[in-house]
């Protein structure tokens, strides 16, 4: 399993990464174009990852851009591919996690959403209800 | 005879049938019965005269009116007797006259009304009739006198009265005249009534000022007494920033632009007349006192209003009246309301405007409020985000002893920096309640300054950026204010900077401020800057930020400042110093933040930081003296670093030439072969752009050297690849006077030896453990002969050397024992290869002990070369160029136990995909020159990196990561980009076996690339 893990903060990356490590390989970023970038080229090498982390207030480019400019690139490299299904994003916010927020998120292709502090069992739960590691998992 | 006029009327003639009177009776002249009854009783005077004027007849009637005898006045002249003495010579005149006639024939004269005397010299009014007869054959004048005095009283009485009549009518006329006018006056009254109801109705509008008078003049504009002409109306309104009016609103439709200036106005004149331009200038001014001025041209009067308001002058309403409407006084009471009204307008609209603008700044507060919890809400929710997790981790899963220290560093470091927020949110919750007080105390500006970089400087190399200060060193030492306070503003914006630049520099800068002479005074400013070459700050938002963290929005501070505290609370601090912080950027270039502090020179010296107190002594000994006239070779390959260094050297006398490659190191070295400098100064960073130097020029090269290296270095790393073996080494970023007392320790040793202080020279490695070993190098090159045979020695080994192969292996059969063989790889003659399969397939006699332990040393940085080395059977691998260290690692590992070291097996390495680079946006002529540059370039960053991986050096692996990264978005090689990415999202973690085992590939890619490049260039 391959997670791409985006915080500008070192140490939530690493918290994120230690979380994830005994599940999935993770790729760290700090910002949301080098996202996008490992993004496009894993999709272009066929190495798609499982989930994508995505923090929202970032430098350079943020989460929502990133969002969104990860669902425009998989919308053009799935065109004529059938049974493409998207990647789940999760975006990751410590400020606004307010309804009218959220659907904006949600709006932009986002799968679901994460608020700071992010506990281990939230996080992994989330990996359960995509699919990405069996349900009890957590528990080992 | 009585004659006024000598002039004669047309002839009425009556045949008289007078007598000659002197005939017959003298006093009674002879005429016949009917003429003399006639004379006698006629109610009138009738007198009779000669030409010559003598009475002849003088009836009873006129005895009555005049007063006198008959018989007196006959034969008396008529002109002494009756006529006044006035008409005297005109009655002679008359007499002359008809006398002077011939044929003279009776006749009527004229009528007249005249005056007359009468007995007692009474002046009476008569009414004479006279006319000329013939009596005798003689002309005599016959006047009939009528007494008119009665007559003349009664006509002048009733012109009397018709006059008092007249006079009457025409006071009656005027009285409805009045009246009329007060109708007018009372309907223009109501008009400019209503009017100015309309206007005052337009304040309730919900529109520009501009919009609401352009309205009321539309509504002016419809008043009768206005001459609608070319340009009749016109608000200006006067301009607050420079003075003059500018035209807000204009005629119902007209064609002026609005905001038209006028040019001549000014805020102290009241009124204006529009002169005959045909633009309306308003080109006359005059004092305040005059309330209305009117200019009439061709009856048109062009009035200028002025609109004041408490006795300011705000502006002016200008119309053009038509008088024959508007008449008189009055007007002026009609315009002074309308003037009031516009005034009104005017005013009710700024307070308005006022108004709206409090609500929307309450409003703002209001939201910057909830946005400051909400950013306070992310601020705080992130470290905590980590405080949580990893204990969560430690508590909840199995981890190793190293792993749950590391969890609990985490956790340390994240609870440490919501501290830092909190008290940062108190300070500037103190800032802003007033609470805050800096202190003046005196204090060490440069130490602080160099002690603030120290800091940081491990944190920015770290990312690959170099961090340099640039301080004069004629700045005074001591100065009056808050040392930490400014510490702390310096921190702020050096760790924003290294936050937002991802490659480059940052240079701290202090300097005078230009416009303050620092010797015309106890207090003058100094310039603070931190400029970096970051992601800059887009210029609509560089004001935002420094409010960003209690106003704005969150998102902006964290693309651009941090959290945005750090920056408020600068701001404000600043603020509190003097000064004012201003940040000036260019988004993609980077930004530069500085201010000015006003700062006393202290007249106390400061309790001195340790490391200056040697300075003191060196002060007293002399700091500059050492360095006049010596000349210095300083190499650097960072222009910012190397102008610094230089700027330093030079300010105390030295003589610097200056290189900043290492090509031109070595030739200015070979040229002064013969007279050396006195101190070469290299920056580490002059290696890292060279690759195949194998050799130390300056072993044989008598100069002081001095290295300045990353603050990043360990203890384990403190020489540099064994190049400048015999150097010392000082930390970047460089602290000004421990840099000169480096060099003066080192000017003042004898030369060729290095620096007692431990710190910085290179610390004998060998423990007194381990056993002294024989050593056997091959090695072609006599440069790495006398690195690696002097470090050795050193260590107390004990070293022979083999120029190659055949060397080598002519040594092993004279018999000589050896512990173990340092073997180069690329030699002439045989290499290393051969010669250790010859060794290890060789006959005892022949090479000694076949499994003497081999290592092999080489710049060649392939893996299947160091693959292929194992394979032959050799027990070790050292990568040219080396630290000493290593070498002394490599060496001791024989000494110990004879077993190669384990090494991890290499991760599987992924074929590389096929080579895809996409369209990049610049010319053609430009990407031929960064593929070309990427080509020649990229084996030596490759090589670095690989070296920076295996010292786990951080900042080094970012900076190589880095380049990698720019160079493929400038080629574009989207997959080099992401290899680099991933690559420092491993090491950032210290994830350096994960690194490790992502380099092959990156590797891999990068020979397939340049391969690749290379070919397509060829074709």
């Amino acid at each position: 399993m391959k997670i791409l893990i985006a915080d500008d903060e070192l140490n939530n990356r690493k918290l994120m990464r230690d979380y994830l490590k005994k599940y999935a390989h993770c790729d760290m970023v700090s910002d949301g174009k080098a996202a996008l970038e490992l993004f496009t080229a894993d999709l272009e090498d066929g190495e798609l990852y499982d989930l994508v982390l995505l923090d929202i207030i970032m430098p350079v480019m943020d989460g929502q851009k990133a969002l969104a400019r990860i669902r425009a690139t998989e919308k053009k490299f799935s065109e004529g591919k059938e049974g493409y299904k998207e990647i789940p994003i999760i975006m990751v916010t410590g400020m606004d996690s307010s309804l009218q927020a959220m659907q904006a998120y949600f709006k932009g292709g986002c799968s679901d959403y994460l608020t700071k502090p992010v506990t281990r069992q939230a996080l992994l739960e989330k990996l359960q209800k995509f699919n990405l590691i069996p349900e009890g998992a957590e528990e080992d | 005879m009585i004659q006024h006029d000598a002039m004669i009327s047309n002839p009425a003639p009556k045949n008289g049938t007078l007598t000659h009177p002197y005939n017959n009776n003298q006093n009674y002249f002879n005429v016949d019965s009917f003429s003399r009854s006639f004379i006698d009783y006629s109610i009138d005077a009738v007198i009779i005269a000669d030409l010559c004027g003598r009475i002849i007849e003088f009836n009873r009637s006129s005895e009555k009116l005049f007063g006198f005898i008959r018989e007196d006045c006959i034969g008396k002249d008529i002109g002494d007797l009756l006529i006044p003495s006035e008409y005297g010579s005109m009655h002679k005149r008359g007499l002359e006259h008809l006398r002077n006639q011939e044929n003279l024939m009776p006749k009527f004269l004229k009528r007249f009304n005249s005056v007359a005397v009468c007995s007692g010299g009474f002046h009476i009014q008569v009414e004479i009739s006279l006319f000329l007869v013939k009596i005798d054959q003689e002309i005599y004048g016959v006047a009939s006198i009528r007494d008119a005095t009665a007559f003349q009283q009664l006509v002048r009485a009733l012109n009397d009265t018709l006059l008092v009549a007249e006079q009457n009518t025409e006071s009656k006329n005027n009285e409805l005249e009045r009246i009329k006018r007060s109708e007018k006056n009372a309907t223009i009254a109501l008009q400019t009534q209503q009017t100015v109801n309309h206007i005052l109705h337009l304040s309730l509008k919900d529109c520009s000022l501009q919009e609401k008078l352009q309205m009321a003049l539309d509504f002016i504009g419809k008043l009768p007494w206005l001459l609608h002409g070319e340009n009749w109306l016109g608000i200006y309104l006067s301009n607050k920033h420079d003075n003059i009016f500018e035209l807000l609103a204009d005629c119902p439709e007209g064609k002026f632009p609005k905001q038209y200036c006028c040019e001549y106005a000014s805020n102290d004149c009241s009124l204006c007349i529009h002169s005959l331009h045909t633009n309306p200038l308003l080109s006359v001014f005059v004092s305040p006192g005059n309330r209305f001025i009117e200019a009439e041209i061709e009856n048109k009067f062009d009035y200028c209003i002025p609109l004041i308001s408490n006795s300011e002058n705000i502006g002016i309403f200008r119309m053009v009246v038509d008088e024959t409407i508007m008449q008189g006084a009055f007007h002026n009471l009609m315009f002074d309301s309308i003037g009031k009204v516009l005034v009104n307008l005017v005013i009710r609209s700024h307070v308005d405007q006022a108004l709206k603008e409090s609500q929307e700044r309450a409003e703002i507060a209001n939201n910057a409020k909830s946005q400051f919890l909400a950013n306070m809400s992310h601020e705080i929710r992130t470290p905590l985000n980590v405080i949580i997790g990893m204990t969560d981790l430690v508590l909840n899963t199995p981890l190793s002893r190293e792993e749950m220290f590391g969890n609990l560093e985490i956790v340390r470091s994240s609870s440490l920096s919501l501290l830092e927020l909190i008290n940062g949110i108190l300070d500037l919750s103190k800032i802003e309640a007033g609470h805050f007080q800096l202190e003046s105390t005196p204090f060490d500006l440069l130490g602080q300054l160099e002690g603030a970089c120290e800091m940081l400087a491990i944190k920015a190399h770290q990312k690959g950026l170099s961090l340099y200060t640039r301080i004069p060193m004629d700045l005074p030492r001591t100065l009056m204010g808050d040392p930490l306070r400014l510490k702390q503003i310096i921190i702020n914006l050096i760790n924003n900077a290294i936050k937002f630049t991802n490659a480059g520099e940052i240079v701290l800068t202090v300097e005078h401020d230009a416009l303050c002479d620092p010797h015309n005074g106890p207090e003058f400013r100094v310039r603070f800057s931190v400029r970096d070459t970051g992601i800059g700050i887009p210029e609509n938002q560089q004001q935002q930020i420094f409010q960003s963290f209690v106003q704005a929005d969150g998102s902006i501070a964290r693309k651009f400042g941090g959290t945005g505290l750090g920056l408020t609370i600068s701001r404000h601090l600043v603020e509190m110093m003097g000064g004012k912080l201003q940040v000036i950027s260019r988004e993609g270039h980077g930004s530069c933040f500085h201010f000015s502090l006003p700062l006393a020179i202290a007249k106390e010296q400061p309790e001195q930081e340790p490391w200056m107190k040697p300075r003191r002594s060196d002060h007293a000994a002399d700091t500059s003296a050492p360095l006049q006239e010596r000349r210095i070779l300083l190499a650097d390959t960072h222009p910012t670093g190397g102008e610094i260094i230089e700027n330093l050297l030079c300010f105390h006398g030295a003589i610097v030439t200056y290189v900043n490659n290492c090509a031109d190191l070595q030739e200015q070295m070979d040229q002064n072969v013969h007279h050396p400098f006195d101190l070469v100064v290299v920056d580490e960073t002059i290696k890292q752009r060279v690759s195949g130097l194998e050799q130390d020029p300056y072993l044989y090269y008598q100069s002081r050297i001095l290295v300045l290296v990353s603050p990043y270095l360990t203890s384990k790393q403190f020489v540099l690849d064994g190049l400048f073996q015999k150097a010392v080494l000082i930390k970047k970023p460089v602290r000004q006077f421990y840099l000169l007392k480096k060099i003066q320790q080192l000017l003042t040793q004898p030369t060729g030896q290095t620096a007692e202080d431990p710190a910085i020279a290179i610390n004998p490695l060998l423990s007194k453990s381990l056993q002294p070993l024989e050593i056997l190098l091959v090695e072609d090159l006599p440069g790495n002969q006398k690195l690696a045979q002097d470090i050795l020695v050193y260590q107390g080994h004990r070293v022979m050397i083999a120029n190659n192969g055949v060397d080598a292996l002519e040594t092993l059969k004279r018999g000589a024992h050896f512990d173990l063989i340092l073997m180069d790889l690329q030699m002439p003659v045989m290499d290393g290869f051969e010669t250790t399969r010859r060794i290890r397939n060789g006959d005892p006699s022949e090479v000694g002990n076949p499994h003497v332990p081999i290592v092999a040393v080489s710049a060649m940085v392939m893996m299947n070369e160091r693959q292929k080395c194992y394979e032959i059977g050799m027990n070790g691998f050292l990568l040219k160029p080396y630290q000493p260290h290593e070498l002394v690692e490599m060496v001791s590992g024989f000494s110990k136990i004879n077993t190669p070291p384990v090494r991890k097996p290499v991760k599987p390495v992924k074929p590389v995909s096929e080579i895809v680079l996409s369209g990049v946006e610049i010319d053609a002529e430009t990407l031929r020159r960064f593929r070309q540059n990427f080509i020649v370039e990229a084996p030596n960053h490759l090589f670095k990196l690989h070296q920076s991986l295996q010292q786990t050096d951080l900042g080094s692996v970012v900076l190589e990561c880095n380049w990698l990264r720019n160079m493929a978005e400038h080629i574009g090689a989207n997959r080099l980009a992401s290899h680099a990415i991933r690559l420092i999202g491993q090491v950032e973690m210290d994830a350096w076996e994960d690194a490790q085992s992502m380099y092959p590939n990156l590797e891999q890619y990068v020979e397939a690339l340049v391969q690749h490049l290379a070919q397509e260039g060829v074709a």
